[in-house]
C-alpha cells in the first residue's frame, strides 16, 4: 500500500530575527495528496522552500527513501525528484511550451549539439497528453491561460520525473473550472504514485482534493489528520487558529462613530480585482481591511492612490468628489500610501534618510530652487525622534537600515508631507517582531493625533489588533464589514471565503 | 630564563592586531571617503607619474594648460552625459546634437548678419530644442532612453549632413568667437574658467536642491519616486533639455576651438563623454555619481591621447590604450563595490 518515500523530521528554520519554522514534521508517502494549511506567516512556503531545496533547514533531518540527505540548491532537490511549482510561475513567456518543457534538456541530433525540434515537440506533446490536455507544444507562453501554464509547470516537472510535486498556492488565479480541471490532473498523478503537497488556503478545494491535512500555527506543527467525510471547513478553521486567540482582544482603542467621514469609496471597480467595493473612512479612524494575497488589496489602495486608474465607481473626500489621475493627485489631496513592496516602490535604497524623507517634500523645505537644509535636517530630525527611528546619522543609506527602521522613514516621509488619510499595505511585512510593535504603537498614536489609516494586511490578527472597524475583502469584494468586535474565527471565515455575508 | 606569560604574548598579539586593524581602517575609511572617486584619481595620478618619468615634456606648464584646453569641450558633454545617466538614462545623441550645433552656429555667423552674442543664444536654444525632442519620445512615446537618442544621433547628425552637404564651413580667423577657444585672462584660457564655474555650479545644484536630488532619485529608484507624488515626466523632460543645452555649450567652445562648423565635429564623443562619466565612478544603472569624478574621467582620458602623443605613438595604438585603461578603471571599482 502507500509507502513512505521522504521524511521531514524536526525541521527549524531561523531567519535573521524570525523563527519560521519550529521543530515541524512532515511524512510524504507516494500516490497522497498531502495540503499544507495555516494562515499567513505559518510557515507554509518555507516548509515547501526547504523540501524543495531553495535554502536549506537550520535544524532536523530529510531522509529520503532511508538516506538522510542535505539540499541547499534546488538542483539537488530536483536530483531526488521533488520539484516545487512556484506560486508566481516561473516560464519563459517568449518561449515555447517545448522549450519551456525541456529548457537545458533538449533531445539533439545523434552525437551532434544540434536541437531536434521534431523530437522536443513530440516528447512534450507526449507528456502534456498524459495530463490530458491537448495544449500545443509550439505555442508561446505568453499565449496561454494561467490554468495552462500551470499544466506546463507540471508537464516540465513530470518531464524531470518528479516524485514529489510541491504546489504553492496553485488555484489562487485559476476559475472553477480551471481548478476541476487541475483536481483531474492531480488524481491522474496520485494514480501513477506520485506524492503531491498542496499548499493553499481554500479550504473548500483542500476538503475536496486532499487525502490529508497537516496543519501550521505560529511555525509550529498543529498536527496532521486524514481527510475523512465529516471533516468541515469550520474544524479546519479551529485547527488553524489555537484556542486562547479565538477570544476578542480588546485593543483599548474607542469606536468613534460619530466623527465625520473624511474619505469615502463607492462600488469601485479595477479590471477583475476589485468589485464594486464601498466604504467609508472616519478622522481619526483605523479601518482594517483584511484579506488574502490576491484579494484585490494592493489593487484598491493603488486605485486610492491614483497608481491604477479605477474602471468605474466614485471617491468623494471631506465630501468632495476626488479623481485620482496620478499620485501626484492624491499627494495634493493629501494621502498617502506606505507601499507593500518597500525596497521597490517605496525608498530610494542608494539614497540618505534625509533624502528619502525629504522626497515628495522639497518644495516645503526650499527658499526658490534651493533647499534649506538646515530647515530640513531639523525637521528630518525631529520626525526620526518622534518615529524612534535606530540611526547612526541622518545622511546613512537606507539600504543599511533594517527592516522596521526603513518602514519608519516611509512613514515619516508622508508624516512631513502632512498627509491626513494614510494607506498601508502590509506595512509589518518582513519586519521583526520588536519593530512590529512598534509599527503597532505609531498606527494608534498618529490615529489618536487625527490622521485616518486605511491598514490592510493579510495578517488577520495584526488587523484585529490595530484596527476599529475590520472590513474583509475576499475575491475583489467587500465580502463584510464587522460591526462588532470581530473574532479571528470569523475573519478567516470570510477571509477564505468559507463565509458569506453578502450572498 | 623566565618564560613570558602565555597571557602576555596573547595581550601583545592582540595589541598589535588592534593597531594593523585601526590603519587599515584608516587607510579604508580615507578611500571610502573618496566614495566611488577612488579609482579615477589614482588613475589619473598614475598615468601622471608614468608620462613625467617617459617624456620630459609632459610635466610642464604649458602642457598643463593645453590638456585643460583640450578637455574643455568634452568636459562640457560629460556634465551633461553625467546628469542623464545619474537620473537612470542614457544620451547617444549627443555628439550628432553638437555637430548640427556647430554647423548652425558657424552657418549664423559666416552667413547672417545676427551679432554674435544673439547666435550663441540661439544655439543655446537649439540645443535645449533637441533635448526636449529626446525627452519627448522617452516620455511621451515611452521609447526607451537608448533606442530614443540611437533614432535623434542618426537624424540629427543626417541634418547637420544635409544643410552643409557634408562640407565643412570655415570661420574667418579674426572672428571674436576664437576668443573662447583661444582667448585668456592672464594666463588661463577662457574655456577652463567656464568649465571650472559650470562644474562648481552644476555639483552644487545636485547637491543643494530638490531638482538635483530628485536626479539622484530617479535613478534611485524611478518607482518610489513616482509613488511619492512626483512628476516623473516632467523632470525627465527636464533632465534632457539639460543635456541638450551642454551639448550646445560643448559645441560652441569645439566651434571657436576648431574654427569651423563641419558636420563631423564632435563625432564619437558621445562614447568619451560616456567612458569618462563611468570612469569617474557614475553607476550606469544611475542613482549614483557626481560630476567631479566625470571631470576626473575626461582629464583621464585627455591625459592619455596627450601624452602617447609626446610620446610620438601612433594615434591607433592610443585608442586601444584608452578602452583598455576605461575597462582597468572600471572593474577595480566594481570590484571594490561588489566587496562592500
Amino acid at each position: 500500500m502507500d509507502k513512505t518515500i521522504c521524511e521531514m523530521q524536526h525541521i527549524d528554520k531561523i531567519f535573521p530575527g524570525t523563527q519560521a519554522l519550529n521543530d515541524v514534521s512532515l511524512t510524504i508517502r507516494t500516490g497522497e495528496i498531502q495540503a499544507v494549511i495555516g494562515t499567513n506567516g505559518s510557515g507554509k512556503s518555507t516548509l515547501a522552500n526547504i523540501l524543495a531545496g531553495t535554502f536549506p533547514q537550520t535544524e532536523g533531518d530529510i531522509i529520503f527513501n532511508g538516506e538522510t540527505v542535505f539540499f541547499d540548491h534546488p538542483s539537488q532537490a530536483i536530483k531526488k525528484g521533488v520539484v516545487l511549482i512556484h506560486q508566481e510561475l516561473k516560464l519563459m513567456a517568449e518561449m515555447t511550451v517545448a522549450e519551456n518543457i525541456f529548457f537545458g534538456r533538449f533531445s539533439t541530433y545523434k552525437n551532434s549539439p544540434v536541437i531536434n525540434w521534431k523530437e522536443v515537440n513530440r516528447k512534450a506533446a507526449e507528456i502534456l497528453q498524459e495530463l490530458g490536455t491537448n495544449i500545443d507544444p509550439t505555442r508561446k507562453i505568453s499565449k496561454l491561460s494561467i490554468a495552462e501554464r500551470q499544466l506546463v509547470e507540471i508537464a516540465k516537472a513530470l518531464s524531470k520525473e518528479a516524485a514529489i510535486l510541491v504546489m504553492d498556492e496553485p488555484t489562487a488565479s485559476l476559475t472553477f473550472d480551471e481548478v476541476e480541471m487541475l483536481f483531474k490532473v492531480m488524481r491522474d498523478l496520485k494514480k501513477k504514485g506520485i506524492a503531491v503537497i498542496y499548499i493553499s488556503h481554500r479550504l473548500e478545494e483542500i476538503l475536496e482534493i486532499s487525502d490529508c491535512i497537516t496543519v501550521l500555527e505560529d511555525s509550529k506543527l498543529v498536527t496532521t489528520i486524514k481527510n475523512t467525510p465529516d471533516l468541515t471547513k469550520e474544524d479546519l478553521v479551529k485547527l488553524m487558529i489555537p484556542k486562547e486567540k479565538t477570544r476578542v482582544t480588546n485593543n483599548n482603542r474607542t469606536r468613534e462613530i460619530d466623527r465625520p467621514v473624511v474619505f469615502s469609496a463607492h462600488n469601485i471597480c479595477y479590471s477583475n480585482k476589485v468589485k464594486d467595493f464601498s466604504f467609508e473612512l472616519r478622522k481619526g479612524e483605523v479601518l482594517g481591511i483584511a484579506g488574502l494575497m490576491g484579494a484585490g488589496r494592493t489593487e484598491l489602495l493603488k486605485c486610492i492612490f491614483g497608481a491604477l486608474k479605477i474602471k468605474s465607481g466614485e471617491f468623494y473626500i471631506n465630501g468632495k468628489p476626488y479623481k485620482p489621475n496620478s499620485p501626484k493627485t492624491a499627494f495634493e489631496n493629501r494621502i498617502a500610501l506606505i507601499s507593500e513592496d518597500r525596497k521597490a516602490e517605496g525608498l530610494i535604497l542608494s539614497m540618505s534618510i534625509m533624502d528619502n524623507m525629504l522626497i515628495p517634500n522639497f518644495a516645503k523645505y526650499s527658499r526658490g530652487p534651493i533647499i534649506r537644509k538646515a530647515k530640513a535636517r531639523a525637521e528630518v530630525k525631529e520626525q526620526a525622534e518622534s518615529l524612534k527611528l535606530r540611526y547612526d546619522k541622518l545622511t546613512t543609506n537606507v539600504s543599511s537600515l533594517s527592516g522596521g527602521n526603513q518602514q519608519k522613514v516611509v512613514i515619516g516621509k508622508w508624516l512631513m508631507a502632512n498627509s491626513d488619510i494614510i494607506l498601508m499595505d502590509e506595512p509589518t511585512r518582513g519586519i521583526d517582531v520588536g519593530s512590529k510593535a512598534e509599527i503597532y504603537e505609531l498606527v494608534d498614536k498618529l490615529s489618536r493625533e487625527g490622521k485616518s489609516i486605511i491598514f490592510v494586511s493579510s495578517e488577520l490578527e495584526e488587523v484585529q489588533k490595530v484596527s476599529d472597524r475590520i472590513v474583509v475583502m475576499y475575491n475583489g469584494q467587500n465580502i463584510h464589514e464587522f460591526k462588532q468586535n470581530a473574532t479571528l474565527e470569523e475573519m478567516v471565515q470570510y477571509a477564505t471565503g468559507s463565509r458569506n455575508s453578502n450572498l | 630564563m623566565q618564560p613570558v606569560p602565555e597571557t602576555a604574548i596573547y595581550e601583545a598579539d592582540k595589541k598589535a592586531a588592534k593597531t594593523n586593524i585601526q590603519a587599515l581602517d584608516v587607510i579604508k575609511r580615507g578611500y571610502g571617503k573618496l566614495g566611488n572617486l577612488g579609482s579615477v584619481l589614482i588613475a589619473t595620478i598614475l598615468l601622471i607619474i608614468i608620462f613625467s618619468i617617459l617624456s620630459p615634456y609632459f610635466l610642464t606648464l604649458n602642457n598643463f594648460v593645453n590638456i585643460f584646453r583640450q578637455s574643455a569641450p568634452l568636459a562640457m558633454v560629460a556634465v551633461g552625459i553625467t546628469i542623464v545617466i545619474i537620473s537612470g538614462g542614457i544620451d547617444l545623441s549627443i555628439a550628432s546634437s553638437i555637430s548640427l550645433c556647430s554647423v548652425i552656429l558657424a552657418m549664423l555667423i559666416k552667413n547672417t548678419d545676427v551679432p554674435l552674442f544673439f547666435s550663441v543664444i540661439l544655439v543655446f536654444i537649439l540645443g535645449i530644442l533637441l533635448g526636449l525632442f529626446n525627452g519627448f519620445l522617452i516620455t511621451l512615446l515611452k521609447i526607451p532612453p537608448i533606442i530614443a537618442t540611437l533614432a535623434t544621433a542618426m537624424t540629427f547628425s543626417g541634418i547637420a549632413f544635409t544643410i552643409t552637404q557634408g562640407y565643412s564651413i570655415n570661420l574667418p580667423a579674426d572672428n571674436a568667437i576664437r576668443y573662447l577657444g583661444s582667448g585668456k585672462i592672464w594666463l588661463i584660457p577662457v574655456s577652463i574658467i567656464l568649465v571650472v564655474i559650470i562644474y562648481f555650479v552644476i555639483q552644487w545644484i545636485l547637491q543643494n536642491t530638490g531638482f538635483g536630488r530628485l536626479i539622484y532619485g530617479l535613478g534611485g529608484n524611478v518607482e518610489a519616486v513616482y509613488l511619492s507624488g512626483i512628476s516623473v515626466r516632467k523632470y525627465t523632460l527636464i533632465i534632457y533639455m539639460i543635456c541638450g543645452f551642454f551639448a550646445a555649450f560643448a559645441s560652441i567652445l569645439l566651434t571657436a576651438r576648431v574654427a569651423n562648423g563641419h558636420p563631423n565635429n564632435g563625432g564619437g564623443m558621445e562614447m568619451d563623454a560616456i567612458a569618462a562619466t563611468v570612469l569617474g565612478g557614475t553607476s550606469i544603472y544611475g542613482g549614483v555619481g557626481s560630476v567631479w569624478g566625470a571631470l576626473f574621467g575626461v582629464l583621464t582620458m585627455t591625459i592619455i591621447i596627450n601624452g602617447l602623443n609626446l610620446l610620438n605613438i601612433n594615434p591607433y595604438i592610443q585608442v586601444i590604450v584608452k578602452g583598455l585603461v576605461l575597462a582597468a578603471a572600471v572593474a577595480v571599482s566594481s570590484f571594490r563595490t561588489v566587496k562592500r
